[in-house]
């Protein structure tokens, strides 16, 4: 009778009481992590990021306030040159209607006494209509001596005098 | 620990809250799609029109120039003044409420405004006082300077700018006034041609308006920012015509003056062709008007006609009238007579008769014709001009002596059909096509129509109602190898970038008579000139070919009883080569002459002498025709008496001293410089001498030599001018020193000597 428990031990009772759960605590697995960074480097970087961010934007807007500022100069300096177009197609308009040929003429005969030409005041010369080219350098025969001062005036021009 | 949501939390969710946000959800998306889908068009167009400004950019016409590029119409800039009564009033209560006393009252702005502008005060005043308006057009049209000082006195009183304010605007000028006007036209008020090349090419000449589009802040200033958005105005196109400025002038002058001295009262037209291109070199219609204010009558004649009506005009139906004739002048002086006015061409037209009798060989030169002074046609009497016959003439003769029964028989020998064919091969059935508008249509008798009578009739002229241009075409066909051209008068367009667009192209329509033919016109013509010493067109060492012309209006005759006359002139110079033609009509002169070639045939001959030196084609002299020209009298003063005498014999002239012979010249008569025929003479003063004058005589009507001898027994020198002054015939019209007056002797009278008659 092995098979039966044959022990001296009272019942335990204990094994019959409820079982205080023993928690196991597990010890914190210390993991050693870097060294935080200073706060003050970040806070520098953020104010570098803040200004260059700013300094884009202050860019950007100065940009388009001097391209307004640009466009209204050119657009100024157009409208004065259409003004300053029209105002001369205007003077040229009242130059052209003072010194008309109707004008002229009375002015020349009532103002100035002057009288047209006529035809007996006009000569007309009849010239010689053969067309013909005139080849430059020596005419004719020329005598010794020109022929020794053409010579000179030569080597003179191509020595460059 | 968090409670899990419950069933009754889960059903809210699910059946109350999120059916709730899915519905806004949509909404909200519906709501988008239609705000920014659907309707985004209007919604920008709202948004545009709230915050965008646009100001219209106007764009000029085109300008016209001349064949040498000179400006005959351009547009300048001139302003409209506004005036808003709505903000008038504004700032005037603004000054009253802020208690601001050195700025101008409403009267006080409206009555400077009236003062500068030079409107009516009152009306001004009164249409200031409607505040419900904000738009009301004071004044268009208003040139640079008064709105300078209307700017200034707005500167000055710092009136609001919204208040008075201008805009731009366009105005068409005219530099040279009425020159070329009945061609040219003019321009509305907005702009737009009416009449003449204005009109016909409107098309290329208006540009088209820009525009610019800019932000604007609430008080409606403009904001400066980059992205304004602009439409370029473009100008329209520009315009050069065949015109030249110089023979148009020309032209418009002599023929002002022969519209004078003749009392033409229906207006006289010339024009001037290329006879090779169909190119016009100048158009005129005289009396015209002044492009500038074409509303304004200006014909003097006219102008004392309506006030003469407006004196008498005692009641209403009269005055009524005088605004219609009014009216009928007006659109008369607009008119150009050259293409829109119909006439009966006359003899000029026997031109075309014997080309087309020459080139169908019905007629030769040899060929004979005799004149009894009338011919009678199927019972009908048609008369010669010369009642007493010309007795029997070949064909040159009868062109010369322009015989009437001559060319019926000329005509008849051509019979109706050929001589409709070459009518219509002429071009006197249809229109010449020239770019001008309002071209008439010409009146004449259908083949079927023409029998003997109308035969006979048309073959001289008469008949068939031709217009100018027409007459001038079928000329140049006469004379320039038998080509008939098509006319024009705008050579190119050009675009304001100064790249042409179009050039017109001569055109030859086609040949109507043989090259041969035209050279025996042409010398058959140049004959009409040169005969009997010369017609009244001849200029010395010029070969011209010409014709005049001189029918009788029977339309008019048939209506007041009275006969009128319309005389004409055609030339081409030179003969034997003819660059150009020449047309002058002038229709019903009074003045006592209205043969063609004593009021037309001046005309040609005025302009030719100074227009063909101009184009380059100059005079060639005989020996005998130099030996004969007049000289110019050398400057004298301070020579001895015998070197004086020496250098008037070396010029061909005659020195004769008053008084005694020491001494030096101290005057003379005629002066330096002066034209004096040879053999002339000239009076020497040596010292303090009177100067010895005497009484001109009157030489009106007289010939050549009686004239001469009557001037000179006066103690003067007789200069003869008129083409036909060798002429037997030719007798004097004017004179330079009227009759009566007291002139030094010694000076040169010129006297005008015309052959009055239908010959040549």
């Amino acid at each position: 009778m092995q098979k039966y428990n044959k022990t001296n031990l009272a019942y335990d009772l204990s094994r019959f009481e409820t079982k205080e759960k023993t928690q196991v605590v597990k010890q914190p697995e210390i993991v050693a992590l870097p060294e935080a960074k200073s706060k003050t480097g970040s806070i520098i970087k953020c104010l570098l990021c803040a200004a260059v961010a700013f300094g884009l934007l202050f860019a950007m807007i100065s940009n388009k306030v001097q391209i307004s500022a640009l466009n209204d100069n050119i657009n100024k300096s157009n409208t004065a040159i259409l003004e300053a177009t029209k105002d001369n197609a205007r003077l040229q308009a009242m130059l052209d209607s003072q010194v008309t040929l109707k004008t002229i003429e009375q002015k020349a005969s009532e103002e100035l006494g002057l009288r047209k030409a006529s035809q007996e005041q006009t000569e007309y010369i009849k010239t010689d209509t053969v067309k013909k080219i005139e080849v430059s350098g020596e005419v004719g025969e020329s005598n010794f001596s020109t022929k020794i001062k053409n010579w000179f005036d030569n080597i003179l021009e191509y020595l460059g005098f | 620990m968090q409670a899990a949501p419950t069933k009754r939390m889960r059903f809210k969710l699910n059946f109350v809250v999120l059916p709730f946000m899915v519905l806004l959800a949509v909404y909200i998306a519906v709501k988008l799609f239609g705000v920014s889908i659907l309707q985004s068009d209007m919604l920008k167009a709202l948004a545009n029109s709230q915050q965008m400004q646009s100001i219209s950019i106007g764009a000029h016409r085109g300008t016209i120039y001349d064949r040498n590029n000179k400006v005959l119409a351009q547009s300048v800039t001139v302003w409209q003044v506004i005036l808003s009564p709505r903000d008038l009033y504004i700032y005037e209560k603004d000054n009253i409420e802020n208690e601001i006393e050195d700025r101008p009252s409403r009267e006080d702005i409206c009555k400077k405004l009236s003062e500068i502008l030079e409107v009516d005060y009152e009306n001004l005043l009164e249409r200031s006082k409607n505040t419900k308006n904000a738009f009301y057009i004071v004044k268009r049209k208003v040139e640079k300077e008064t709105i300078d000082k209307l700017n200034q006195y707005l500167t000055e009183n710092t009136v609001a700018s919204n208040a008075v304010y201008t805009i731009e605007e366009s105005k068409r000028e005219y530099p040279n006034g009425s020159l070329l006007s009945t061609v040219l036209g003019f321009t509305n008020y907005d702009d737009d041609g009416v009449y003449g090349i204005e009109a016909y090419y409107n098309d290329y000449l208006k540009g088209v308006d820009g525009k610019i589009m800019f932000a604007k802040d609430k008080d409606g200033n403009q904001m400066p920012v980059a992205n304004d958005i602009k439409y370029d105005a473009v100008d329209g196109n520009s315009i050069q015509l065949t015109i030249d400025e110089v023979l148009q002038y020309y032209v418009e002058k002599y023929l002002e003056l022969a519209v004078t001295e003749n009392k033409v009262q229906e207006r006289a037209t010339a024009i001037i062709m290329n006879v090779n291109t169909g190119a016009i070199l100048a158009m005129a219609t005289t009396p015209s008007f002044d492009p500038n204010s074409p509303g304004e009558l200006y014909s003097q004649t006219d102008k004392e006609y309506i006030a003469q009506l407006k004196a008498a005009a005692k009641d209403e139906e009269a005055l009524a009238f005088v605004e219609s004739e009014e009216a009928r002048l007006r659109e008369r002086q607009w008119k150009n007579k050259a293409i829109t006015e119909l006439y009966y061409p006359g003899s000029v037209f026997k031109t075309v008769t014997g080309a087309s009798a020459l080139d169908e060989e019905t007629v030769s030169l040899e060929s004979t014709f005799n004149c009894s002074g009338s011919e009678n046609v199927a019972g009908t009497r048609i008369k010669c001009w010369r009642t007493s016959g010309h007795g029997t003439l070949d064909f040159t003769q009868a062109m010369v002596k322009s015989c009437n029964p001559s060319f019926i028989k000329i005509g008849q020998s051509l019979g109706v059909s050929s001589f409709v064919k070459y009518f219509k091969a002429f071009g006197f059935a249809e229109k010449t096509g020239i770019d001008l508008p309002g071209e008439a249509q010409s009146l004449y008798v259908k083949e079927e129509d023409m029998g003997p009578v109308e035969l006979a009739s048309s073959s001289f002229g008469q008949t068939n109602k031709v217009t100018a241009i027409q007459m001038i075409t079928a000329f140049a066909a006469v004379v320039n190898g038998g080509k008939l051209v098509t006319p024009y008068i705008v050579d190119k367009i050009i675009d304001n970038n100064g790249n042409v667009i179009k050039t017109t192209q001569p055109t030859v329509k086609r040949q109507v008579i043989s090259e041969e033919t035209s050279e025996t016109m042409r010398k058959v013509l140049e004959e009409v000139v040169v005969a009997n010493g010369g017609n009244n067109a001849y200029i010395t060492g010029y070969r011209l070919a010409g014709k005049s012309g001189t029918s009788e209006k029977i339309d008019k005759k048939n209506e007041t009883g009275t006969m009128y006359y319309v005389s004409t002139f055609a030339s081409a110079a030179p003969a034997n080569n003819p660059e150009i033609a020449m047309l002058v009509i002038a229709d019903e002169p009074t003045g006592g002459q209205f043969y063609g070639s004593a009021v037309a045939a001046p005309v040609v001959s005025a302009v030719f002498k100074e227009g063909l030196p101009y184009l380059g084609i100059h005079p060639q002299y005989t020996a005998e025709e130099l030996e004969d020209m007049a000289t110019t009298v050398p400057y004298l003063v301070g020579l001895e008496a015998m070197r004086a005498e020496s250098n008037l014999t070396a010029k061909g002239l005659v020195a004769e001293f008053v008084g005694s012979r020491d001494g030096v010249v101290t005057k003379y008569y005629p002066s330096t410089g002066d034209s004096i025929p040879k053999g002339g003479k000239v009076v020497i003063y040596m010292g303090d001498e009177e100067t010895q004058k005497s009484t001109v005589p009157n030489v009106v009507g007289m010939t050549l030599e009686e004239a001469n001898i009557a001037i000179t027994d006066a103690g003067f020198n007789m200069m003869s001018s008129g083409g036909a002054v060798n002429n037997a015939d030719a007798k004097a019209v004017s004179q330079s020193v009227s009759a009566g007056s007291k002139v030094p002797k010694g000076t040169v009278i010129e006297v005008k000597f015309i052959v009055n008659d239908e010959t040549g």
